[in-house]
């Protein structure tokens, strides 16, 4: 049997994945951008002994917890709901495929979660030098955690071997994977980085 | 209609099922300590703003300051659970999602107002006078209706008889109201919340009271009311529950499986255990107490849903590709997370003598 379908009465699904995906996307790459911007701010501050930027980075990290914790983590947790809802099928084999794959990117956003508290609330609270580690933390698992789910994207639209071998890793390291990444997980994470220091 | 015709076809899984059962089993043990307290603690603040109980405002204060970590690590620990079960269960969940779609995709958008207005809360305390009580609200109502979004859908994806109301409307607006555990069951984890609310805001005073010679008291006494009070009723609501289960699930309960069995036992005694410590005042044995409830809460849980799939389904029916290599991944990624997280909380909470330079 097969799952059954969503009746849409007034739009198509893509109309819902499209508006979640979006929205989701963009505000997600500051969650790992931005978090390099913040520790490159500080460290700025820091070198230039300059207050005025240590409090605008620490103003920021306020703004930037309330716009990734919430919002950017909880349409993540929505795109999921969005995708299970429009292709119950497809989400289901790519679940059974990468649940460990999903469950890697899991541990990164906890990892994540931790380190943006300890950031935001330990802002001049400890030594500049564990809030810069804590700060790079943060930005090591917020790339990592884009590292894993991109991979899984790409076999989304292009499977590569896995037809055949049906392996994990094939799975994971598909053709497009390393250009895409090398574009997809940097360029629109960096750029408003470099171009606003 | 046999409703075994609806069941879809489940995928092939990765390693032997009793990984991810334990993956499962254990982070859902996590997410629930969390959820407990969210919401708890949220329907606590609600409560003392409404009825105004003395000394409320440095309560609901310290309260304001720890729910969004809260949400933060709910919505975090009920990932994994959630990514586990569709894989395990997936044919059954994914069914259930779908009919009750429209409510089901609704719980992002409740989510963030929750989220934002819990945050209002916290930033606004002062500020807002009396009106904080508004966000508050908004906080805890949400959380509630998303709580009842998923009695529902952890219920109909359990009874695929009840799945033929889709050809009569396939919207997505079904919900399953008509099903008996569904009010007992979710009242039962509303309560749960409470107790658990209590029980973390009475820990919360006792470590200050150790750090501030004793000023605590009266407020751990407060605090332990709402776990003894909430824990006391989820007796009539757990028996309500109990008697709202088919007659093979409650079975195996009362000596039909010997686990499920044990385990409602040990429920029992670890509940009856929890509430003599907090009748004492005794709040870390109450708190371990409570967590080992919940676990076996959380055991229970699962073999009450192995029963109510059994006549369509086990796990063992399940075929396997084995990639072992992925569940390796993932648990060195746990090695690794975890490294990190202590050595971030080491280095925020470690050396308080350390220089700010």
């Amino acid at each position: 049997m097969n799952y059954p379908v969503w009746e849409l009465y007034f739009s198509g699904g893509g109309f819902w994945m499209v508006i979640i995906a979006v929205v989701h996307v963009y505000v997600s790459h500051f969650a790992v951008g931005g978090g390099l911007f913040l520790v490159l701010t500080e460290m700025k501050a820091y070198r230039e002994n300059d207050s005025e930027i240590l409090a605008y980075t620490k103003s920021h990290s306020k703004f930037f917890l309330l716009l990734t914790m919430v919002f950017a983590g909880i349409t993540g947790v929505g795109i999921w709901f969005t995708i299970s809802l429009l292709s119950p099928t497809a989400t289901s084999t790519l679940v059974h495929i990468f649940v460990f794959g999903f469950a890697t990117e899991w541990v990164c956003f906890l990892v994540e979660i931790i380190a943006l508290f300890l950031y935001y609330y330990k802002f001049e609270k400890i030594s500049r030098a564990s809030h810069l580690k804590i700060g790079w933390l943060y930005f090591i698992f917020a790339w990592l955690s884009l590292f894993f789910i991109n991979a899984i994207i790409d076999f989304m639209l292009t499977p590569g071997d896995w037809l055949e071998t049906k392996s994990f890793w094939d799975g994971f390291f598909n053709p497009p994977w390393c250009p895409r990444s090398a574009f997809v997980q940097h360029w629109p994470c960096f750029w408003p980085v470099f171009s606003d220091l | 209609m046999d409703p075994l015709s609806l069941i879809p076809t489940p995928d092939v899984i990765p390693v032997h099922w009793g990984w991810l059962k334990f993956f499962l089993i254990a982070t859902f043990f996590l997410h629930l300590l969390f959820m407990n307290t969210m919401l708890g603690i949220g329907i606590i603040a609600l409560a003392q703003s409404l009825f105004k109980t003395p000394g409320s405002t440095s309560i609901n204060r310290e309260i304001s300051a720890k729910l969004p970590y809260t949400i933060a690590f709910t919505v975090n620990m009920g990932v994994a659970p959630l990514l586990f079960i569709q894989v395990l269960y997936g044919q059954f969940i994914y069914t259930s999602s779908l009919l009750m779609a429209v409510y089901w995709l609704s719980i992002t958008a409740i989510l963030i107002i929750a989220y934002y207005s819990a945050y209002l809360y916290h930033y606004t305390f002062d500020a807002a006078g009396s009106a904080r009580t508004i966000f508050m609200a908004i906080t805890v109502v949400n959380l509630l209706i998303i709580g009842f979004f998923f009695s529902n859908n952890m219920t109909m994806m359990l009874s695929p008889d009840s799945w033929v109301r889709y050809f009569d409307a396939p919207g997505g607006t079904l919900l399953n109201l008509a099903e008996p555990t569904l009010i007992p069951r979710y009242l039962h984890f509303v309560l749960s919340a409470v107790a658990g609310g209590g029980l973390f805001l009475a820990i919360v005073w006792e470590l200050k009271a150790r750090r501030h010679e004793n000023h605590y008291q009266e407020r751990i006494q407060q605090s332990l009311r709402w776990f003894i009070g909430a824990t006391l009723l989820q007796f009539a609501i757990g028996t309500w529950w109990l008697f709202t289960l088919p007659e093979h699930v409650a079975r195996i309960f009362m000596g039909g499986s010997t686990p499920a069995t044990a385990l409602f036992i040990l429920g029992m005694l670890g509940t009856i255990l929890a509430l003599i410590f907090g009748f004492k005042g005794r709040v870390r044995p109450c708190a371990g107490a409570t967590i080992l409830t919940i676990l076996v809460m959380v055991l229970m849980r699962d073999q009450m849903r192995t029963a109510f799939l059994k006549p369509y389904f086990e796990l063992a029916m399940l075929e396997t590709n084995p990639q072992y290599g992925s569940l390796i991944l993932f648990l060195i990624a746990l090695g690794i997370g975890g490294a990190a997280i202590a050595y971030m909380l080491k280095l925020a909470f470690g050396n308080k003598t350390e220089a700010r330079s």
